[in-house]
């Protein structure tokens, strides 16, 4: 893929593909906020094993939040994700009671039915290098 | 110790302040502007330079360029618009002293004004911009991580998980700036506040409550700065400029494992205490830019005045509230005493510095003044003195 950086991971996103930037060279995977020429850039597909690095739960206006179950009325949480490759990204959570997201938790990417990426507990994983 | 300074802080001014609509941001600024002039004793055409920062979040030229026109300036010498989120008030003034120490201008006033509520207008809204931090332009927007309050939300969650403190330990610094500000007249949240006030106000975006926030008000702040020996000769105490310093780390992870909580203050305070020759010890007040309460205690770690995770212990104590052995924010600050995005602190150390506390008064030797902001990226500092030679 020759678009910049940012194009070409949407381009995945929105095929339903969470993949990840390594440098052709050395393929060390670099983070998404990286800007190298783009044809030092491998895509490759990511494992979708992950763990939470921070979270907030941000209550909003009933009419502006997306609703979870069994969290207050327009209240929702925001995930701050590291994926085994190393690249971190904001998320969510779902599938997890507000009571039950820790900081550190195990994670699995997953696509939701309108094509979001949603990020749900998972049983604890070997870490990748 | 070792430093003599070379320019200084001679004039403060400020426009009228108010949670109501008062005025135009340009026209407030015009204000604080003529202000500080009469503050100082100097007119118009004494000023050779003006430096402007308005509020990021505000439209584009908001301040702009022909302010000069406003204020009745004329054959200056140094004019730009100065943006570096938070840390804009401080660039300012170094920016200032720079021309000034150089021969460039000898009297440049700085100054800063915003209009974010009033008129049906809510701070909440005001400050809703979206924050990015995957570095996907409006990656963010779809799951909702709006205004810096959730990104810095994100920093205080980790940073009480990596320091195992209570959901509650962020008030303290809330409960200290109200203290300071039930001394001060020109603050606008006065009232005391108990640990349980702070418990059962509304959660933003978890930790971060509405007490963790800055109070946004509309208003303009200006200082004038000169060289230290015509500053000796005006009006008012010269503020001495002892050290400066900035530190900026863009790509730093936000929030990142346990002993990456560090922000790149730590580089703005090196530079700093370097050219004042300062210590930590050696500083006697803290004015910190805190927009949320998380700021106050990073930047009490960053610029060494404790421990990495100590910082809520630490003002738990009592050590940064009136009686303590190194007060901070003893306005109220950007919590209690008004949002303006850096001059608040600024002003409070002039105020300080020149003794004009009143009630409020505590040693001022020697007065850290931080500035921070983007999501903790952006840093500066100032080291004032009322003395000229710190030995």
């Amino acid at each position: 893929m020759n678009a910049d950086l940012p194009s070409a991971f949407l381009a995945y996103i929105a095929a339903r593909e969470l993949r990840v930037p390594r440098l052709r060279s050395s393929g060390q995977c670099l983070s998404y906020a990286s800007r190298p020429p783009v044809g030092e850039i491998e895509w490759t597909p990511a494992s979708g094993h992950a763990r939470l690095v921070s979270y907030t739960v941000l209550h909003g206006r009933a009419s502006d939040a997306a609703t979870q179950p069994g969290a207050a009325p327009g209240a929702y949480n925001v995930a701050w994700v590291e994926l085994a490759e190393g690249p971190r990204l904001v998320s969510t959570v779902h599938g997890a009671a507000p009571g039950q997201i820790q900081i550190g938790m195990p994670l699995q990417a997953r696509f939701e039915d309108d094509g979001r990426l949603v990020f749900v507990p998972a049983a604890p994983h070997k870490e990748t290098a | 110790m070792a430093s003599l300074s070379r320019f200084a802080i001679a004039g403060l001014g400020r426009s009228a302040l108010s949670r109501d609509l008062i005025g135009t941001a340009r026209q407030l600024a015009a204000a604080a502007v003529r202000d500080a002039l009469a503050d100082c004793g100097l007119a118009a055409q004494d000023l050779d330079g003006l430096l402007i920062n308005q509020s990021s979040i505000a439209a584009a030229g908001t301040l702009p360029l022909q302010l000069i026109d406003d204020i009745g300036l004329e054959d200056l010498h140094l004019l730009s618009i100065v943006e570096c989120k938070g840390a804009s008030v401080l660039a300012m003034v170094q920016q200032a002293g720079l021309a000034v120490a150089a021969g460039m201008a000898s009297c440049v006033a700085c100054v800063f004004a915003d209009t974010p509520v009033g008129g049906g207008q809510r701070g909440s809204d005001t400050f809703s911009n979206e924050a990015p931090l995957t570095g996907i332009e409006g990656w963010e927007g779809q799951y909702g991580l709006r205004g810096p309050v959730a990104s810095y939300a994100l920093a205080a969650q980790r940073y009480l998980h990596d320091n195992a403190l209570a959901a509650d330990a962020l008030g303290h610094h809330a409960l200290a700036c109200r203290r300071w500000a039930a001394l001060n007249p020109s603050a606008f949240l006065r009232d005391p506040l108990t640990l349980e006030d702070y418990r059962s106000s509304r959660p933003i975006a978890e930790p971060l409550r509405l007490l963790d926030c800055a109070y946004p008000v509309n208003g303009a702040a200006a200082i004038i700065v000169t060289t230290a020996e015509r500053a000796a000769d005006l009006r008012r105490p010269p503020v001495h400029v002892h050290g400066m310093g900035q530190g900026h780390a863009t790509l730093k992870r936000l929030a990142g494992p346990a002993g990456e909580n560090a922000t790149a203050g730590v580089l703005a305070a090196a530079r700093a205490y370097a050219m004042a020759g300062a210590s930590p010890a050696d500083v006697t007040q803290c004015q910190l830019y805190d927009a949320f309460s998380i700021c106050a205690l990073l930047a009490l770690e960053g610029y060494g005045f404790c421990g990495e995770g100590e910082a809520a212990g630490f003002i738990a104590d009592g050590h940064t509230s009136p009686g303590g052995r190194l007060p901070v924010n003893t306005g109220g600050g950007h919590l209690a005493e008004g949002y303006l995005q850096g001059m608040t602190p600024l002003a409070e150390a002039v105020v300080q510095a020149r003794g004009d506390a009143g009630e409020r008064q505590r040693r001022a030797d020697l007065i850290l003044v931080n500035g921070s902001g983007g999501r903790l990226e952006f840093h500066a500092a100032l080291l004032l003195s009322p003395h000229r030679s710190l030995a």
